[in-house]
């Protein structure tokens, strides 16, 4: 279910689990020092990194609960590393009733200019005192970081729904 | 009221550095920030701030987050709300953020929060 062959680069990192803020910041940590590429392409790793796996942390619908009480979202993440890229793909179950929801979110965001993107973020600024809109912000500042559209796909198994998404990071022309 | 000091020994890196003074009226925001349930790090910040305005006295605020995340961007736009309503009643307000050069896409935020929050930010290399 996870991977296709046409994804298939170097295995950058991989994880499966609970998405815990110490486990966030430690792979965040690592592709911001580690990665052997200049310095604004590692921070636009870092950055599209850790809105995916916070992603995953807030919105998974498979969660463990932890010794403090917080139920912290489960699901994986690969990046994968190429010749001119890395890909960061994550995956998570998710009710069947926001597929619809993600796909038009995430269409709009793909056919929309930068600056109609700031604009909507902007928009979403203004909503976000009254209800939840981090994931829609969070979407598009995925396109934003990145500059290249969002990959998506909904997986259907044994009777479960999750999100695949996956953002490209160029090496050059960040 | 007391000075506000938060995570000044940098333990918890995904919280950034609060530094508020409550005696010079400078008060510095600094590091990354994408911690957990932010709200509950952002609202002491905010309530912090909305009690010094009370009395008047000239604030700067220094900014140097490298990194915030979009639940944290929604608390910065607030800290910056509350400080262009003080400017708005006769504060006296001055807002500095540092940014690195290689830093393009911090660059196109902080432009961002100066047009919503309509608030004057100098912004800084450092």
């Amino acid at each position: 279910m996870v991977i296709k062959d046409e994804e298939l680069g170097k295995l950058y990192m991989k994880y499966e689990g609970p998405f815990i803020i110490q486990i966030i910041f430690t792979f965040a940590k690592f592709l911001l020092e580690n990665t052997v590429v200049t310095k604004r392409v590692s921070k636009k790793l870092f950055r599209v990194f850790i809105e995916l796996a916070q992603n995953v942390s807030l919105y998974s619908v498979e969660r463990e609960e932890f010794i403090n009480g917080s139920y912290i979202g489960k699901g994986k993440v690969y990046i994968m590393e190429y010749d001119h890229f890395f890909k960061c793909i994550t995956i998570n179950k998710i009710q069947k009733e926001h597929v619809e929801k993600l796909i038009t979110n995430c269409t709009i965001i793909n056919a929309s200019t930068m600056e109609a993107l700031r604009t909507k973020k902007k928009e979403l600024y203004k909503i976000a005192k009254f209800q939840d809109t981090s994931a829609h912000i969070g979407l598009i500042m995925l396109h934003v970081y990145s500059t290249n559209p969002i990959e998506f796909e909904f997986i259907e198994e044994n009777g479960d729904t999750y999100f695949k998404i996956a953002v490209v990071i160029n090496k050059i022309n960040a | 009221m007391e000075n506000l000091n938060v995570n000044v020994d940098s333990e918890l890196v995904y919280y950034p550095i609060v530094d508020f003074n409550y005696q010079t009226g400078i008060c510095l925001l600094s590091g990354e920030s994408y911690m957990e349930e932010t709200y509950k790090f952002y609202e002491p910040l905010i309530f912090w701030l909305q009690n010094y305005i009370v009395e008047k006295k000239p604030i700067i605020l220094n900014i140097r987050l490298t990194y915030f995340n979009t639940s944290s961007s929604r608390f910065i736009l607030e800290i910056l709300y509350t400080l262009k309503r003080y400017k708005n009643d006769g504060g006296e307000v001055e807002i500095n953020w540092f940014y690195k050069n290689d830093d393009p896409d911090i660059l196109s935020e902080i432009d961002d929060f100066i047009e919503e929050a309509g608030v004057e930010i100098n912004i800084l290399n450092f």
